[in-house]
């Protein structure tokens, strides 16, 4: 009997893991049903799903995750594709990316087995791509170099001097 | 384009999976394991994923929870994958 429970404790299919883009919530939902019943919750006197209104969903080939296989846990060979994606919503105004793992029903179909959405930035605030590298988005060196670089020109040039 | 080779799960009756060959595993013994293996290329797989997403994107136009969760892996399917192999493979 164990081989017949240890499997379903083991992955819980269709989950959907939603950061933001549905309510200002992180949700993790299993099962169809906890699926569609959150995505049917009235938000001003709208389903949550037309709320947020999702859309422009498109693969995201410009990351390294560009659709690949993936071998499902506890299977030797049973695949499927995983992948990233944007997407955007209305309410509010954001641009999200994603990413999903789809395995094949009976009828060949793909589904999907995990979809996780993630608010990325809200439109006119997006962040912007400079001040992610900080101070260094210039100089083209590590860490260790840019300390380097700087002991050397304090030694160069000392404010103070300690004798002994 | 890509192959599959299933040994496909048979209980009373025998679904034949889309595009699969489909075998008998031992003599007078139904199998009840299956194992699948994909080729694809990366233009099939940016093909499938575009169109799973093109297929998304239809849905949420209409708005209709329904149509988008259905693009979700109906329960019970991949549980039964799942029992089958590990009852053969444990």
């Amino acid at each position: 009997m164990r081989s017949y429970y240890y499997p379903s404790t083991l992955i819980k299919p269709h989950v959907l893991l939603d950061f933001l883009c549905f309510s200002w919530k992180f949700r993790t939902l299993s099962g169809q049903e906890s699926i569609r019943a959150y995505l049917s919750e009235h938000v001003d006197d709208k389903s949550r799903f037309e709320h947020a209104s999702p859309r422009n969903f498109k693969v995201d080939s410009d990351t390294v995750n560009v659709p690949s296989q993936f071998r499902l846990p506890g299977s030797r060979s049973t695949e499927g594709i995983q992948g990233a994606f944007t997407f955007s919503i209305t309410h509010p105004a954001a641009y999200g990316r994603g990413f999903f793992r789809l395995v094949q029903d009976v009828d060949g179909t793909w589904k999907a087995l995990t979809l996780f959405t993630n608010m990325q930035d809200l439109v006119g605030y997006e962040e912007a791509s400079a001040s992610q590298c900080d101070l260094h988005e210039d100089r083209k060196m590590t860490w260790k170099d840019d300390l380097d670089q700087k002991f050397r020109a304090i030694e160069a040039d000392p404010i103070v001097l300690i004798g002994m | 384009m890509y192959t599959r080779n299933v040994r496909p799960g048979i209980g009373s009756s025998v679904k034949k999976l889309a595009g699969a060959k489909c075998y008998l595993h031992c003599s007078g013994v139904f199998s009840s394991w299956c194992t699948e293996k994909m080729d694809m290329s990366a233009d099939d797989l940016q093909a499938i994923a575009v169109n799973w997403l093109k297929s998304l994107e239809v849905a949420s136009s209409t708005g209709d929870t329904t149509s988008f969760v259905n693009h979700f892996l109906p329960g019970g399917w991949l549980r039964g994958a799942f029992l089958l192999l590990s009852k053969y493979t444990n």
